[in-house]
């Protein structure tokens, strides 16, 4: 062999073995971390509880290695189980669900192994090809052929079980839940039990863990206690580094899955989820070829952690954003520069130039060419049909989207085309969403204390002192809110209710922007406070400002100015 | 998760860039001295940097240069900061490095270790308790495919040091945590070589911290003497244990520093860095082509005494003055 043979060839045995055998740990992830949003912390103890349970079943009872691992997912499922039944059935954090679990799994796990049981003379599963007394000892270095070509059985098995599953219609549902609450609620439709998915999930992925436990021990010759959180982090960085590269699997996989070989298993050639776990599994691979390479070029392993800390923090941070902010400021400072020689003719209060906006990865523009001026105190609506962006128009002018494709932007006679925080203070919004703009936590008389509070509020002065109590007070009693509604808290307020509040927290503000955007301000309303909604809007208008209304829901006749009609632009 | 955007492969790149530029490849050459003497290599594999796993590695390299022949060896350190899903890495990556011995510290990497031995290379552990309860060796006398030297504390020192003290004491309570392997095995260790020192042993496992002044006072009442074993729930509960000890007119001895700091009037302790030169001797005559299995595990039997005046004074001893001219640490 030549003479960087040997070594590359060690490093690629070192990094594929651990790498298979920590894929267990990132396969789990893709059920618990991806699919169910679910940080699972009782990896920790699971992982350890494999390893306990394989050692005592192969040292003490005198089983097989097959069942010993058998054995060690039983009790990973048990520790999952454990898990979901805090997390779901006690409804306590999940965070916390996981640590409970995990300090109570330390305690199981200090009973069979205190603290360590080594397999000794027990034929386990990676045992039985060599020994201490390797049969396969090449160029002075231990070897393990059989060892990898049997854990990546096993993984690759692992791997199309786990990938039927998610193809099929069980999977569907549970891949639903990777949307939280659209997919709990899509789940209740059919009714079935959201929490039933996440606790198949919990178990199955821990299950997972256990048996990565359990071959890891085999693996070290022995179950040993202290492994603290190590194997959490390097589950979670390897799953990191996984998917950041499944976005280049595209072409093998579908190349895979289009293959007429490949055609006969059910719905394969569909699956998306085919690129997840291979990409769980390359993740774990390629971590282990990192540090296998770190400690191979004698790379000080603190300066591995550190390095291993800032690669995650560059993966989960959103560079995208930070170089359009500094774009867009960039872009702020131009107009501004080119604002100070020309002032405008400061008539109206919004004036929109030739406006185009494009979603990000949309095939096509949400609108273009909208040009209209609204004057002080006026008040207009939008119209269009369904999709043509009307919505999407005010969260622009809102300063709720960074920028136009094209166009631009004047509220009071300055360019704010690229200062989405200028528009953002300088206009209100009422989102179509009742609930976004609440604290869900405050009673009602809180959110409204919170509107009308004069910003931003000192430490050294009472925010809410005797006198902003009394003109609250006032200003409620104006509203007409009955008093029952005051003292309920937000989240508990039926959608109507809510929707109200959005208005009253709007009416009762002590410094209102002078352009007021509302979308759909009818929406969840019944006759009764439709009518008081629309007296608040003309109560708001009476004070001065000009307002846009997107209103599909309810015909109310406001003294319109005008109306500004969009149509959606065509595909292109 | 966030959009995972295309700059993956830039980040992916960027990190195993940094991973691999920091230390330039070390240099396969040996140097000078190749072609005269083959100059030998030791790989020693740990978990991390720790005081006591300091002195045994400054204790080994001061071994391994005070020997004529050997006192060129290359040592090259090899540690996994720590993380436990590294100890095999850092053992495969040591083995690449084609060592004439593999020296590990701590009983996970030896066990690691010896899972992933090829035929021909020679492996020490260090600091390792209980070598055949961790399934490294099938005997300290016989031990198999590799060799070293154990922590176990110097407990028959201990033992000895009881009865010049205390030559009429017949009964040693000894309070221990039955979850620790450690303390469970150096309870057993005690109770096996105890009736050689003419001493009975009360042992008592505390299973609840709770319960434990209720246990203590009730040892005192019927034992001549309280110990403290390699335990380390004990050693946390030391004042407490020396002070019921201290109200009923009897003194606590201890096989650890923290303990005789605490106010246990005396122990022998383990001394890392002799323990580590002493692995290097051990390391020295398998490097010189002995087998492992004829070379026993060494139990460091000598330790370093270590007396605690204050409590001498509250229990009215007098230290006999070439105790406390051996005596290393003496606290008062």
């Amino acid at each position: 062999m030549t003479e960087w043979g040997v070594p590359v060839l060690s490093w690629a045995d070192a990094s594929i073995y651990d790498g298979l055998l920590y894929s267990f740990v990132t396969l789990s992830s893709v059920l618990t971390f991806k699919y169910i949003r679910f940080p699972d912390v009782t990896v920790a103890g699971s992982f350890v509880l494999g390893a306990a349970v394989a050692a005592f079943a192969q040292v003490r009872m005198g089983l097989d290695g097959i069942t010993a691992v058998a054995l060690a997912m039983a009790a990973g499922s048990l520790a999952g189980l454990t898990t979901s039944a805090f997390a779901l059935l006690l409804r306590i954090d999940g965070l916390l669900s996981g640590v409970l679990c995990a300090f109570m799994l330390y305690g199981v796990n200090l009973l069979m192994l205190r603290p360590t049981l080594p397999y000794g003379n027990a034929e386990t599963l990676l045992s039985s090809f060599a020994r201490t007394d390797r049969t396969i000892d090449l160029a002075g270095l231990a070897w393990h052929p059989a060892e990898i070509a049997l854990v990546f059985v096993v993984i690759a098995a692992t791997k199309l079980l786990l990938d039927a599953m998610l193809a099929s219609e069980f999977g569907l549902f549970l891949r639903a839940l990777e949307d939280d609450a659209g997919g709990a609620s899509a789940i209740r439709r059919h009714g079935a039990s959201p929490n039933f998915y996440k606790s198949f999930a919990l178990v199955a992925g821990n299950a997972l863990v256990a048996a990565g436990g359990a071959l890891v021990s085999m693996r070290e010759g022995a179950a040993t206690l202290d492994r603290g959180f190590d194997v959490l982090i390097t589950g979670i960085v390897a799953f990191i580094i996984g998917q950041q590269i499944r976005e280049f699997l595209p072409a093998i996989g579908d190349s895979f899955a289009g293959s007429r070989a490949l055609r006969f298993m059910a719905g394969l050639g569909r699956l998306r989820q085919l690129k997840v776990t291979t990409a769980a599994i390359l993740g774990s691979t390629l971590y282990f070829a990192l540090i296998a390479m770190a400690y191979r070029t004698g790379t000080p392993p603190e300066f591995v952690r550190i390095a291993i800390a800032l690669y995650v923090a560059l993966t989960v941070g959103d560079f995208k954003s930070i170089s359009q902010r500094s774009w867009l400021r960039r872009m702020q400072k131009q107009a501004s520069r080119a604002a100070k020689g020309k002032h405008f003719a400061a008539a109206g209060v919004l004036e929109v130039c030739d406006l185009a906006y494009r979603y990000p990865k949309a095939g096509r523009d949400a609108f273009t060419d909208v040009a209209f001026a609204l004057g002080r105190g006026e008040l207009a609506r939008i119209v269009g049909t369904n999709g043509s962006g009307k919505s999407t128009l005010l969260r622009l002018i809102a300063g709720l989207i960074d920028a136009p494709a094209t166009g631009r932007l004047l509220i009071d006679g300055q360019d704010l085309t690229f200062a989405p925080g200028a528009r953002l203070t300088k206009t209100a919004y009422l989102s179509q969403d009742a609930r976004g703009g609440i604290v869900q936590t405050f009673t009602v008389e809180e959110n409204l204390a919170l509107a009308n509070s004069s910003v931003p509020p000192s430490l050294l002065r009472r925010a809410l002192s005797r006198k902003t109590l009394s003109r609250l007070e006032s200003l409620i009693a104006s509203s007409g809110t009955d008093a029952g509604l005051l003292g309920k808290t937000a989240r508990d307020l039926s959608g109507g209710e809510a929707q109200l509040l959005n208005i009253l927290d709007l009416f009762i503000r002590t410094r209102l922007p002078d352009l007021i955007l509302l979308d759909e301000p009818f929406n969840n309303l019944d006759a009764q406070n439709v009518q008081r909604v629309a007296s608040l809007i003309s109560a708001i208008h009476a004070r001065g400002a000009a307002i846009l209304i997107v209103n599909h829901t309810v015909p109310v006749d406001f003294a319109y100015a005008k109306t500004i009609s969009l149509r959606p632009a065509p595909p292109q | 998760m966030p959009v995972l955007d295309r700059l993956g492969v830039v980040r992916f790149t960027l990190l195993a860039f940094a991973l691999l530029s920091t230390t330039p490849l070390q240099s396969c050459g040996d140097g000078p001295h190749s072609k005269l003497t083959p100059r030998k290599t030791i790989v020693i594999d740990y978990t991390a940097p720790h005081e006591a796993i300091n002195q045994i590695i400054s204790g080994f390299r001061r071994g391994i240069a005070s020997n004529a022949d050997f006192r060129d060896t290359n040592i090259v350190e090899m540690h996994a900061s720590g993380d436990s899903t590294q100890y095999a890495q850092v053992i495969s990556a040591s083995i690449a490095k084609h060592p004439d011995l593999l020296a590990t510290i701590t009983t996970p990497v030896a066990q690691t270790a010896l899972q992933m031995k090829p035929k021909g290379l020679n492996i020490l552990f260090l600091a390792v308790t209980d070598p055949v309860g961790a399934g490294l060796v099938p005997s300290l006398d016989r031990p198999g495919a590799i060799t070293g030297v154990s922590d176990l504390a110097p407990y028959a020192a201990v033992l000895n040091l009881i009865r010049i003290l205390r030559p009429n004491a017949r009964r040693i309570g000894m309070p221990y945590s039955p979850q620790e392997q450690p303390a469970v095995f150096g309870r057993d260790f005690i109770v096996s070589i105890a009736p050689k020192y003419g001493f009975s042993v009360d042992d008592v496992p505390v299973t609840n911290k709770d319960e434990l002044p209720t246990l203590l006072a009730t040892l005192a009442g019927r034992n001549d003497i309280l110990l403290i074993g390699s335990d380390n729930s004990m050693f946390e509960a030391a004042p407490i244990i020396v002070k019921t000890g201290i109200d009923g007119h009897i003194p606590t001895f201890a096989a650890d520093s923290t303990s005789v700091k605490a106010g246990a009037l005396g122990g022998y302790t383990i001394d890392y860095e002799l323990l580590g030169e002493t692995g290097a001797r051990q390391a020295v005559a398998l490097l010189a082509g002995k087998s492992a299995s004829d070379l026993p595990v060494i139990t460091m039997s000598e330790g370093v005494l270590e007396l605690n005046r204050t409590t001498a004074a509250e229990l009215h001893i007098q230290f006999p003055l070439e105790l406390l001219k051996k005596a290393k640490r003496i606290y008062d």
